[in-house]
């Protein structure tokens, strides 16, 4: 049970501090930073039955863009102030970090490789993101013209 | 069209509103489709909008009648409470044509508004560096330097922004500052894990959220704004590998 509460615990409280620091409004903060933790397991627990890199990044894509169009649409505010706070635990800024690192200390084969990876990642993610967001978007036209 | 409204009224409310989300971090799409619609719901002919990060364009034609305006983006400051609240006023718009001075007014109110006080950004800063030491595996001891260098980096990266420095020179600088001091921690504390707490405050610089908004701009096929994010991160990335190495020569 530790080996999931403790990191869901860490990335609420990291995610709350880019929300504070990206000035989401006091009565969204919660829900917002609510939103990297839950991504954040999702990314665990997806990461226990496959040995892929990018299918938990994208199974979490797809969780936090749900969970931000959800809250979206019951707080009657754009999904984007749920969901930069909700990518926090996932970005790939270390891996983009050990990259430049590698490129400037001349280790070309590690910059090769961990260039590759920050691509992997970031479209992972993008990609489970953009999938949810259009059929958000296909499904409020619909509505709409009703 | 309403009575007390023209349309180059029109253009500059349109284009403002579509400056300010551009500026607050609102994604691309979100900024070219709400400058169409309150255009268009203005009764324009038709409305031509192109953002990329940092300019945004826009033409509207009325009776033949084209005009057009565009705004320079100098610096992306993300703040989310804002561009929801730009997005309530378009939405407003929609719904019902508000007259210019009105619209000026509303505009003002927004940015006058400041939702947190000023220390805030100096917990926010603690709150990632200690919360990211633990969730890279650190423990107590990780956690409590991490919050105390967050809170330490945050005067160092207002002292960047008061002298207006470039962003790689600024960046560079927040890195050397920050392996710098917690290598003074780690001389009180023998038995700290440097690396991984010094991954966990560079987690506060690193061009993360840049970076896979970038690719979701590619994805979205917006592949300009995109290009010119990807540039940016990894011109930030740069810098905060040079500012790590040139520090790591003093040991």
């Amino acid at each position: 049970m530790t080996n999931i509460f403790v990191p869901f615990v860490s990335a609420f409280f990291a995610s709350m501090g880019f929300a504070l620091l990206y000035n989401v409004r006091k009565r969204h903060l919660v829900i917002a930073s609510l939103c990297g933790a839950f991504a954040w397991m999702f990314y665990l627990i997806t990461d226990m039955f496959t040995n892929s890199l990018v299918i938990p990044y994208f199974v979490s894509g797809i969780s936090i863009a749900l969970y931000s169009e959800l809250a979206a649409t019951i707080f009657k505010s754009p999904a984007t102030v749920f969901l930069i706070p909700g990518i926090i635990p996932l970005v790939p800024g270390l891996t983009i970090y050990r990259t430049m690192e590698a490129c400037l200390y001349g280790d070309i084969q590690g910059f090769a490789e961990g260039l590759v990876n920050t691509l992997k990642i970031g479209g992972a993610i993008s990609l489970g993101l953009i999938l949810i967001s259009s059929f958000f978007k296909i499904l409020r036209t619909r509505i709409y013209k009703k | 069209m309403s009575e007390n409204i023209t349309q180059k009224e029109i253009l500059d409310i349109a284009t403002s509103i579509g400056y300010y989300i551009l500026k607050y971090g609102g994604e691309i799409n979100r900024v070219e489709d709400t400058v169409e619609r309150i255009g268009l719901s203005y009764q324009m002919d038709a409305v031509h909008v192109f953002a990329i990060s940092s300019t945004i364009v826009v033409t509207m034609v009325k009776n033949g009648n084209a005009i057009s305006q565009t705004r320079r983006v100098h610096k992306l400051e993300t703040n989310l409470e804002r561009v929801e609240q730009y997005n309530a006023l378009s939405r407003e718009i929609c719904n019902n044509n508000l007259s210019y001075d009105v619209l000026l007014e509303r505009i003002k109110q927004i940015e006058t508004n400041i939702s947190y006080p000023f220390w805030v950004s100096f917990l926010a800063y603690s709150l990632v560096g200690g919360s990211f030491a633990i969730f890279f595996g650190g423990g107590i001891k990780e956690c409590i330097v991490g919050f105390i260098v967050g809170f330490l980096l945050r005067f160092v990266m207002l002292a960047t922004d008061k002298f207006q420095a470039n962003p790689f020179f600024a960046n560079a600088t927040g890195a050397a500052a920050t392996v710098i001091l917690i290598k003074i921690a780690s001389l009180l504390l023998p038995t700290l894990n440097v690396q991984t707490t010094t991954i966990s405050v560079l987690m506060l610089l690193v061009p993360g959220v840049l970076f896979t908004n970038c690719i979701r701009d590619f994805v979205a096929t917006d592949y300009t704004a995109g290009l010119s994010k990807i540039v940016e991160s990894i011109f930030i990335a740069t810098a905060i590998a040079l500012g790590v190495g040139v520090s790591m020569l003093w040991r």
